[in-house]
């Protein structure tokens, strides 16, 4: 009985001290931190502002096809070709030109279709009428991305003949 | 002849004591600094320089920094966090390759400020030697997000898993 007793008073005193180191440990094992290290990680982006066109030739051509008798001045239109754009700056713009100084047939061109993202509210494009100078093409395209298609609308009076105008280069910029 | 309940007493004194040794053993072994795991290489700095237009700005990822670690007492995993004030841009950070046997690399965790611990790296068995794992940060902006720089500090921590 004397052995009993003291092997319960043993276990009894054991537990006492085992169980509450068991439990602290049990609740501290699954949190514990082992080592920790940081560093800094730098991200810059600088103005971004870029802008392409689609590959290939507009090629317009008043022949006959499509023209109302009584009708002047005679216009024909291409939607041929695409535009892409993004710019992070909230002033972003397009302007456009030509390179032919000496017109005989007016050339007007417009961003139609635009798919602006996130959005394409805010987004102005007007008729614009090609020069040597730069005219503005697209307005309210900053922290923007998109497409939009080009309409280009070839106008001739019957008064200014027959001929060919030739614009070998009609550039787009875009500023930031 | 020792009475039993001496030798009972003597061998709850012995087992007190033994498991006091392994819990301050295991406190040692968690306490940071000892077995380090630690952050090598060069801090990442990405610099966005190209778009194409109509899409968002051109992804850069960098591979410059590593973490280096080793197994611990138990099965372990490395956790990621970020703090950068006022973040603007996309920042992800991925492992790179781990030997097998070494650890899982988790998917890609996007870095966002005041985020929590979450898996970088997890099932690391106990005991596994000195290993180092590159860190591929991937930043991806958008138009939207403007310009400007971020600073993260990025935290990596191993836990038991």
């Amino acid at each position: 009985m004397h052995i009993f007793a003291n092997l319960r008073n043993s276990l009894r005193c054991q537990s006492v001290v085992l169980l509450p180191i068991s439990l602290i440990f049990l609740l501290l094992m699954p949190s514990c931190l082992f080592a920790q290290a940081s560093h800094a990680a730098k991200v810059t982006v600088p103005n971004l502002a870029v802008v392409s066109v689609s590959s290939g030739v507009v090629s317009l051509a008043i022949n006959g096809t499509g023209v109302v008798a009584g009708v002047d001045p005679m216009t024909v239109t291409s939607q041929a070709t695409t535009l892409s754009w993004g710019a992070n700056t909230s002033t972003a713009k397009i302007a456009v030109k030509t390179s032919l100084a000496l017109q005989k047939y007016t050339l007007t061109v417009q961003a139609i279709n635009i798919n602006g993202v996130p959005t394409s509210t805010g987004i102005s494009a007007p008729v614009v009428t090609l020069t040597t100078t730069s005219q503005d093409f697209m307005t309210g395209i900053g922290l923007k991305r998109g497409t939009c298609t080009l309409l280009y609308t070839g106008i001739a009076p019957a008064s200014k003949g027959t001929g060919t105008d030739t614009h070998t280069t009609i550039t787009f910029t875009i500023t930031n | 002849m020792r009475p039993i309940s001496s030798i009972l007493e003597q061998f709850q004194r012995k087992s007190l004591l033994a498991l006091l040794l392994i819990c301050f053993g295991l406190m040692i072994t968690s306490v940071p600094g000892v077995h380090a795991q630690t952050l090598t290489g060069t801090a990442p700095t990405i610099n966005i320089a190209t778009a194409v237009a109509g899409s968002e700005p051109t992804p850069v990822t960098n591979t410059g920094s590593n973490v280096k670690y080793s197994g611990k007492t138990f099965l372990s995993k490395i956790t990621v966090k970020t703090v950068c004030a006022n973040q603007k841009f996309d920042l992800s950070v991925v492992a790179g390759s781990i030997t097998a046997g070494r650890g899982t690399a988790a998917a890609a965790v996007v870095l966002l400020n005041g985020m929590l611990d979450t898996d970088f790296i997890v099932s690391i068995p106990a005991n596994v030697g000195s290993t180092t794992v590159s860190l591929r940060y991937t930043a991806a902006p958008q138009f939207s997000d403007g310009t400007g720089t971020d600073t993260h500090t990025v935290t990596y921590t191993q836990v038991a898993n």
